[in-house]
């Protein structure tokens, strides 16, 4: 895992190479800080062409783009990239900051020894999360935005969408919950893997537990039950045996 | 068939099937066109079938029109709306014939004559209509039942003679009839200016009571700062014994620890609700954060921005964000941290987002159940929980709810954009 960061306080910049070495040296040798600066404009020269896979920034820059800025360059470029953001503010403004500012996770700037073990946890977190997306390997995502915080669905854990009862919305199910959004069922366009078995539904054909064909309906994985349309059941019966 | 039908069957969709698409806001799509030509087609046959029974073809056109827009719309006001249209083309048609049966005047102009009345008269309808907010069901169904009433009326005083071919007395019928509609449309007008006056007062009611509460947790928060203040000066004696005896460890120590309890976080989070200008929200909210700190439930409350009025009516926001943190307060209990965290943001001048996320231990599919379970089986409940949830957004499309699980936080979201029905509804 590569990590970048951005701080304009040589004490504190310090401090966090020091705490991320310290955590690789004992937990993670697969990770290292591909770029360390005070200038965002280095930092953002540095994105175009590497891979960075973690970014810690400090929101207070000395500088005219401060670290909200960069985030949003990098969220343009990067839509998985994990953001920790540093800041004296925000006590207590977990939510805000991560609807507002769509960051992953936030330190604040405390005591020395607090910041070591915030790195710390957030490293740990961030490690977590970025060997998930090794294993999946599938860069296939589904991006649901929320405010400003973008919640990536991985493609297999979705069941279904349908047509939500609001006008002009979707609805997802998926194995960890339920979303809406506003679109049409003919503007996904998913693959293969997903077929439109009613007007109203598009299912995911991998997470279907049985298709009882008699009475025209798809049990999935989680239990929910979807209608299928007559004039679909040959094609999905085909669907399915591929 | 002759033309006389295609023309009858014409005009009848026109009147009704067209006016009802202009009442309910439907764009027109071919498949919609086709439909409602073909029951068009089924009212105008057996209109000419039961040729001297017309209360068939009236019945059935009923029927037919408010099944057919209630399920597109799934708005019951479509029922209403079927009956008054047919009342209002047979008002118009007698009036005109009166007028040229007076003046005698030729059928061209008896037809201009209903179309112009007709169009005035569906237009005042929608002005009429546009005003009503959602009824409540007890009432729509009164109306709904005045209108079937006046029908029949109408029918037996109007069709029957004229089926006899007595026109001078069904004339003056008619012209009795014109009064006592006008006279139905005023009452209507009252007792639906009376529905909205009680709901406001109901509202009204609501936050007073929620004022009250509000009161109430400012009063136990004082309580709880003078604790507070109790306590320092009791800490300072401490610290002023350790210091001495010059014992600086023990004095690290005490201080660590004294500084992790004495932070109250209810009175933390009720200080953030000073943001909030809506009494009947401020009150729910300080009774649901005391609950669960009484529930040793840590809170984090989070309202950075002063927030006036929400894009929907506050009696059904105040709902919403109850049923939401009841969710939040019953799926953290297992948890061995339990910790609840609200968050009210305005995202933009169009946006606005109010987050709920609890520890859980559970998985999303089971909290989904824990819910139905629940709320099935509570009875004094008043009828909350996810479907309740469900109903209420069937009537706000400009609200967005997602609900998940992400590592150990159950989250709920709760976006609601500026809509410009709603956009007024608080000012």
């Amino acid at each position: 895992m590569r990590i970048a960061i951005c701080e304009d306080d040589t004490f504190y910049q310090n401090l966090i190479v020091e705490t991320i070495k310290n955590y690789a040296l004992f937990q993670a040798p697969s990770i290292h800080i591909a770029s360390c600066t005070n200038q965002p404009s280095s930092l953002l020269k540095e994105m175009a062409h590497t891979q960075i896979d973690c970014y810690i920034l400090d929101i207070e820059l000395n500088s005219s783009v401060n670290g909200l800025d960069i985030a949003q360059a990098i969220r343009q470029q990067d839509p998985l990239a994990h953001i920790i953001f540093i800041t004296t503010h925000a006590q207590y403004l977990t939510l805000t900051f991560k609807y507002k500012l769509a960051a992953l996770d936030f330190i604040m700037k405390d005591s020395p020894a607090q910041i070591q073990t915030d790195i710390t946890e957030a490293l740990q977190a961030a490690f977590t999360k970025y060997r998930q997306l090794g294993m999946t390997d599938q860069t296939k995502w589904f991006q649901i935005k929320i405010g400003e915080k973008v919640k990536n669905i991985a493609l297999g854990d979705i069941y279904f969408f349908e047509t939500a009862s609001q006008p002009h919305k979707i609805q997802l199910h998926e194995r960890n919950g339920c979303y809406s959004f506003y679109g049409s069922l003919k503007e996904l366009d998913l693959g293969d893997d997903f077929f439109r078995c009613h007007k109203s539904i598009l299912v995911h054909l991998k997470n279907i537990k049985e298709v009882n064909f008699k009475e025209r309906y798809i049990i999935m994985e989680n239990g929910s039950h979807c209608t299928v349309a007559f004039r679909s059941l040959k094609a999905l019966q085909k669907a399915l045996n591929k | 068939m002759d033309s006389p039908f295609w023309a009858f069957s014409l005009l009848n969709y026109l009147i009704v099937f067209g006016s009802l698409f202009y009442l309910l806001h439907i764009r027109l799509t071919i498949k919609l066109l086709a439909f409602t030509l073909l029951l068009n087609t089924c009212i105008a046959a057996s209109a000419i079938y039961c040729a001297p029974d017309h209360w068939v073809a009236l019945i059935l056109s009923v029927l037919l029109s408010g099944i057919f827009f209630y399920y597109i719309t799934k708005k019951s006001i479509a029922f209403l709306h079927s009956i008054v249209i047919l009342l209002l083309a047979v008002l118009v048609e007698y009036a005109s014939l009166l007028l040229i049966e007076s003046l005698h005047l030729s059928i061209i102009l008896h037809a201009l004559l209903v179309a112009l009345l007709f169009t005035s008269a569906l237009y005042a309808y929608k002005k009429f209509t546009n005003k009503m907010t959602i009824l409540p069901l007890k009432i729509e169904l009164l109306l709904i039942l005045m209108a079937i009433i006046t029908f029949i009326v109408f029918y037996v005083t109007i069709f029957i003679p004229l089926n006899k071919g007595d026109i001078s007395l069904s004339l003056f019928n008619l012209s009795l009839l014109l009064c006592y509609s006008i006279f139905l449309f005023v009452t209507a007008k009252i007792l639906l200016q009376v529905v909205r006056k009680e709901s406001m007062l109901q509202q009204k009611e609501l936050v007073q009571e929620s004022f009250y509460e509000y009161t109430m947790q400012l009063e136990q928060m004082n309580r709880e700062i003078q604790q507070v203040q109790h306590d320092y000066s009791n800490i300072l004696v401490a610290i002023r014994g350790y210091i001495e005896v010059e014992n600086l460890e023990g004095l690290k120590h005490y201080f660590e620890k004294m500084i992790s309890t004495t932070q109250s976080p209810s009175i933390r989070s009720l200080q953030q609700l000073e943001h909030i200008k809506l009494l009947e929200l401020k009150g729910l909210l300080s009774a649901k954060i005391v609950k669960a700190h009484n529930l040793s439930i840590h809170m984090n409350v989070e309202i950075p921005n002063t927030i006036e009025h929400f894009f929907i009516e506050s009696i059904d926001l105040v709902r919403l964000v109850g049923i939401l943190f009841d969710n939040a307060t019953e799926a953290s209990i297992q948890h061995q941290a339990p910790q609840i965290e609200l968050a009210i943001l305005i995202i933009s001048e169009n946006q606005q987002l109010i987050v709920i996320r609890n520890t859980t231990v559970q998985s999303y599919v089971n909290l989904t159940k824990l819910f139905e379970e629940n709320y099935s089986t509570k009875r004094n409940n008043q009828g909350l929980g996810l479907y309740n949830v469900q109903q209420l957004l069937k009537q706000y499309p400009n609200i967005t709810l997602n609900t998940y699980v992400e590592d150990e936080w159950f989250v709920q979201e709760l976006l609601i954009e500026r809509g410009e029905e709603y956009a007024n509804s608080n000012m």
